[in-house]
């Protein structure tokens, strides 16, 4: 059996009509909740991830809540529907209908439980709780079991309630302490004690706690240390020895758990970095210590600088795995905890909104050497077993069994150009790349290397690295059974056109030619002189109606001056043609300009004939840049869907924002329009609506892009706002960006209706767009 | 309490019988679905329930058996068309008056035939050059009419209105601050307005709205009013959202209480957006 276990955590944002209604003011149709349970629900069922495990938090909207029973009851049968104020309603194996009881069972656990039916309107009323806790679990794992004590079966009797010898071990504790809007809600924690494949437990909690206001980010950091504190109290009733136990607390902590230049925030530092704190000393921010950026030990390597920050929603990591220090045998390892993808978007298709918070896919497994980031195995080592770099030209293999689930990750040093493929094992062991600042989102191979022709095997595939380290994942995620694998990568060594290396925009290689003879041979077909050339290769992409003028510009240098460039172009399914040409010199440029789509290939080309000099650097820049909205489209850039976030909606009439905001967008380039969504429901903002906007899907622009908003039902005379979007250089150092890298930043945009000319709040309308811009053109999908 | 109907955004067009005891009957509207979206339930005088169709631009018409179906309205701003309706009420005479949210208009009918068609506001409101904006709607979105004329819940305008007939004469308007999301209205026998205001989480009487509110009932139990029907002057039925309950309010010794009749989420109820009396 195995001992693999993955859960889901996922704040689904189904509030509910009265929320919305009571809240926003608004009479808007709020019908999207069940149709956005149901992609949910169908997304989960389908994942190849086969997940064991779903918490779920911001289950308020009843109808989301029986879409979600009714899509997964099949699939889950071990499930906890409603937790609420009088105490937690629908275990599914609880087949009695009494009302609430508390018991002490042997070992002094206290519990309260509630089964069956309840809410009658005087329950109800009793309470300023409109909403229950939004909790709810659906597992395959089967919940362990807690006797009933005797007496308590006899004091029921007495009453004529026959309860079971045993009930689930299961639990729900509403917090004390809540302040604003969440104070109508019966926000708790969940608790319920799974039993795993192997027959071991694990204490699963997951917990919403006290939400922020958008503008008062941290403002009730001492209401969730209450409840924080509070989960943690029930988790040792439950638990007993909590650091020793297998612990997996998840769900929507509202703990902003970035790290910014300056360091962690205060909140997240006061409870997971401190020592007298249990959820560092006992319990552990499961990202941070076992992933990214990890803890410094022996065995252990710190990533790159510009890790993963792991943003869960908005521009904050929200939604957590906390677990145990745990047993000191067999515990579980967190092999891989990243954004669930597979349940926040699907196929290549504009992906339906689903909520504001991404999906956490947590991906557990008992300990292994090299099973995660962290303890990533290098790839290659020396003869002293030290971790070594691939030389151009060169390769490097690993093969391994892997059983049930089960991961092995690779480190490599070195930064460039790679071939990397499995030669055995595929299509059930599954390889893919990553680079250490986006563990959720595999690397795209810059090429298949269909344009140049392919090189000894069909399938290979040209991965452009900009950074190192980077990693490999190679996994069997079928539970079942296992599979030997073996893994080859092959550095690229720009020889010929087919072992070209790839340049990314912006990115200075430090190239090397071979000393010992020249480094490529001249094809005597054509009219150039290829002879002791280094080939790269990059795409000099524009639009394809010849609508957009780009210019790239390559610069090569060299200390000893031998370098210079040769700058060739081959339409789709035609020949080179020569777009510039240069002689060695200690700094040499070399431009190509074009309005249509071609394959670039740069030939940094040695002169001389003694084949000594050997380093050069080579840098390729170009004046496009491209907007990338929909991570789905395996071309795309973006790491994340380009979203819209609604902080105020615009002011109606003497300043009520009755209704919905019926926006339109529009995205032009150089005055032609490349992007128009129509308003439709998916469009209709109120206040901190977010919705995705896929349609934004790729915009390529020379100086600057517009995005335009249009409320079409604005009363006041201000009914458009937009702002310019700069080029990528332009963008890359700048305040905009939250995060990405040197292929492509995620950056904030804020539009304002009709901006006031003082800093008051009387703004009318203030949105913020979030996209990726990318000095990148789209890969070769 | 009397028989209701009640319009939801789940289970459609649902009947509450006066006995508690007996189960709601939900209406079937053709081609055989519940309404997705019905909005300004009211009671013409041949039986018949009228509710404004939003999702498919119509008013529609149906008995309590499901027979007699009727209605008028495609999308459009002309006549004969509608865009969103959100308020349905009849008046003297069996006159049909229809919010007609998304043109920023009332539309006055003889029968469900359509025939009589009037029309009258624009897009607008208050602004600081025009601070009456006479004529001018918002989002005009819950209607009640009597013989004095029909009276307009105006949220996106943050005002009520009452109109002696389609036209600019007898405009009266309540000034800016009176009301702040007039989601639903009813009238008392005396002639007295009964304003809920979903924003303000209360209620508000009056009577001139340009004379402004005369008296207001904020409770606990009135936290999010969405819909509302006067029984008698002394007693009002208000659905509200965040309880999910049916809420009576009397007033006794000129003291307003509450208390919670029922629950809507037991009847299946889980999105009200307007009740009506039946007789």
């Amino acid at each position: 059996m195995t001992t693999s276990l993955r859960v889901l955590t996922y704040n689904v944002q189904m509030r509910s009509w009265a929320m919305e209604v009571g809240a926003q003011g608004s009479l808007t149709p709020y019908t999207s909740v069940e149709k956005r349970a149901k992609t949910i629900a169908a997304r989960i069922l389908t994942s190849p991830q086969q997940y064991d495990v779903l918490c779920f938090q911001e289950v308020f909207d009843e109808d989301g809540r029986d879409a979600l029973v009714t899509a997964l009851e099949g699939a889950y049968p071990h499930s906890i529907r409603k937790s609420d104020a009088d105490g937690m309603a629908v275990v599914t194996e609880i087949a009695f209908g009494v009302a609430a009881f508390s018991a002490v069972v042997p070992g002094g656990a206290a519990l309260a439980i509630v089964a069956g039916a309840i809410g009658t309107l005087g329950l109800v009323f009793g309470t300023n709780k409109f909403e229950d806790s939004g909790l709810m679990l659906f597992s395959k794992l089967p919940f362990d079991n807690i006797p009933v004590p005797q007496d308590l079966r006899d004091a029921t009797e007495a009453r004529g309630i026959s309860l079971p010898a045993s009930i689930p071990a299961t639990a729900f504790e509403m917090f004390s302490e809540s302040g604003g809007d969440d104070a109508f809600a019966a926000k708790g924690v969940l608790y319920a004690r799974l039993l795993r494949g192997d027959g071991r437990p694990i204490h699963l909690l997951t917990s919403h706690t006290q939400a922020d206001t958008t503008a008062l980010v941290a403002a009730h950091a001492v209401t969730r240390r209450i409840q924080l504190e509070q989960a943690f109290n029930l988790l040792s009733k439950m638990a007993g020895n909590v650091r020793e136990s297998e612990v997996l607390l998840c769900g929507d902590l509202n703990v902003d758990g970035v790290k910014h230049r300056d360091g962690y925030g205060a909140e997240w530092t006061a409870l997971f970095d401190k020592a007298g704190s249990h959820f560092t000393e006992d319990l552990l921010d499961a990202w941070t210590r076992e992933q990214c950026p990890g803890e410094i030990a022996p065995g252990r390597t710190l990533l790159a600088e510009d890790f993963d920050r792991g943003i869960t929603a908005q521009v904050e990591r929200l939604d957590y795995a906390v677990r145990s220090r745990g047993p000191s045998t067999d515990r579980l390892l967190l092999q891989h905890m990243c954004i669930a993808y597979d349940v926040a978007t699907s196929g290549p298709a504009p992906t339906a909104y689903t909520s504001d918070h991404s999906p956490v896919r947590i991906d557990l497994d008992v300990d292994r050497p090299f099973a995660s980031v962290l303890t990533a195995e290098p790839l290659p080592v020396d003869a002293s077993g030290n971790a070594t770099s691939i030389r151009p030209g060169a390769d490097a293999t690993a093969s391994g069994l892997l059983v049930e689930g089960q991961m092995h990750w690779y480190r490599i040093q070195e930064r460039g150009a790679y071939n990397i493929q499995l030669t055995e094992g595929a299509p059930r062991v599954q390889l893919h790349v990553y680079t250490a600042d986006n563990l959720s989102a595999p690397v795209i191979p810059f090429t298949t290397l269909d344009d140049a022709g392919p090189l000894d095997n069909a399938g290979q595939t040209r991965f452009a690295l900009p950074t190192a380290p980077f990693y490999l994942r190679v996994s069997l995620p079928d539970r079942r059974g296992e599979a030997h694998y073996g893994l080859r990568v092959h550095r690229f060594g720009g020889t010929g056109p087919r072992d070209a290396i790839p340049l990314l925009r912006g990115i200075t290689e430090f190239g090397e030619a071979n000393t010992s003879g020249p480094h490529s041979n001249d094809d005597p077909s054509t009219p150039f002189n290829e002879f002791d050339s280094v080939w790269y290769i990059a795409a000099f992409d524009t639009e394809p109606d010849g609508s957009l003028h780009v210019t790239s510009t390559v610069l090569v240098s060299s200390e000893t001056r031998a370098f210079g460039v040769l700058v060739l172009g081959r339409a789709p399914g035609g020949g080179f043609e020569r777009m510039d040409e240069r002689r060695a010199d200690a700094e040499v440029t070399a431009t190509a300009s074009y309005d249509r789509p071609l394959t670039g290939y740069i030939l940094v080309r040695r002169e001389g004939r003694n084949f000594k000099a050997s380093t050069f650097q080579v840098t390729l820049r170009s004046d496009i840049s491209y907007l990338y909205g929909n991570p789905a489209n395996p071309a795309s850039h973006a790491g994340k869907l380009a979203q819209l976030f609604c902080r105020d909606e615009t002011n109606g009439t003497f300043g009520s924002e009755w209704g919905s905001d019926d926006i339109q967008v529009n995205v032009s380039v150089n005055g032609r329009t490349r992007v128009h969504i129509p308003n439709s429901d998916d469009l209709e903002f109120d206040d901190d609506a977010r919705r995705d906007l896929p349609q934004v899907d790729l915009v390529r622009y020379t100086g600057a892009a517009e995005f335009e908003l249009v409320e079409l039902d604005d009363l006041s005379p201000v009914d458009r706002a937009s702002v310019l979007i700069p080029s990528f250089d332009a963008l890359h150092s700048g305040d905009a960006a939250i995060e990405g890298n040197a292929s492509g930043i995620l950056v904030q945009f804020t539009v304002i209706f009709d901006p006031a000319d003082d800093e008051d709040d009387d703004d009318d309308g203030i949105y913020d767009l979030t996209v990726t811009v990318s000095p990148e053109p789209p890969r070769h999908a | 309490m009397p028989s209701l109907a009640l319009t939801d955004l789940r289970s459609g067009i649902v009947v509450l019988p006066a006995d508690a005891a007996q189960p709601p009957l939900k209406l079937v509207v053709p081609p055989g679905k519940v309404a997705s979206q019905p909005y300004g339930v009211a009671h013409l005088s041949d039986g018949r329930l009228a509710f404004a169709d939003r999702a498919n631009h119509r008013v529609v018409a149906i008995g309590l058996d499901g027979a007699d179906f009727a209605s008028f309205g495609t999308l459009g701003s002309g006549v004969g068309e509608l865009r969103f309706p959100s308020g349905v009420a009849t008046g003297p005479g069996d006159r049909i008056y229809v919010a007609d949210t998304g043109n920023h208009r009332i539309v006055a009918v003889d029968s469900m035939s359509a025939d009589g068609w009037e029309s009258y506001g624009i897009k607008g409101g208050p602004t600081g050059d025009d601070p009456l904006a006479i004529g001018r709607f918002a989002e005009p979105i819950a209607v009640v009419a009597d013989a004095a004329g029909v009276i307009v819940a105006d949220p996106g305008a943050a005002r009520v209105v009452r109109l002696s007939t389609l036209d600019d004469d007898g405009w009266s308007a309540t000034a800016a601050g009176e009301v702040r999301g007039p989601a639903a209205l009813a009238l008392r026998p005396n002639g007295a307005i009964v304003v809920a205001d979903l924003i303000a989480r209360q209620l508000a009487f009056l009577t001139t709205p340009s004379d402004g509110v005369t008296e207001t009932f904020a409770d606990p139990l009135l936290a999010g009013p969405m819909a509302v029907a006067a029984v008698s002057d002394e007693r009002l039925i208000v659905c509200v959202v965040p309880l999910g309950a049916l809420v009576v309010v009397d007033r006794s010794s000129g003291v307003w209480s509450t208390f919670a009749d029922r629950s809507l989420e037991k009847l299946g109820v889980r999105r009200p957006t307007s009740i009506c009396l039946l007789p």
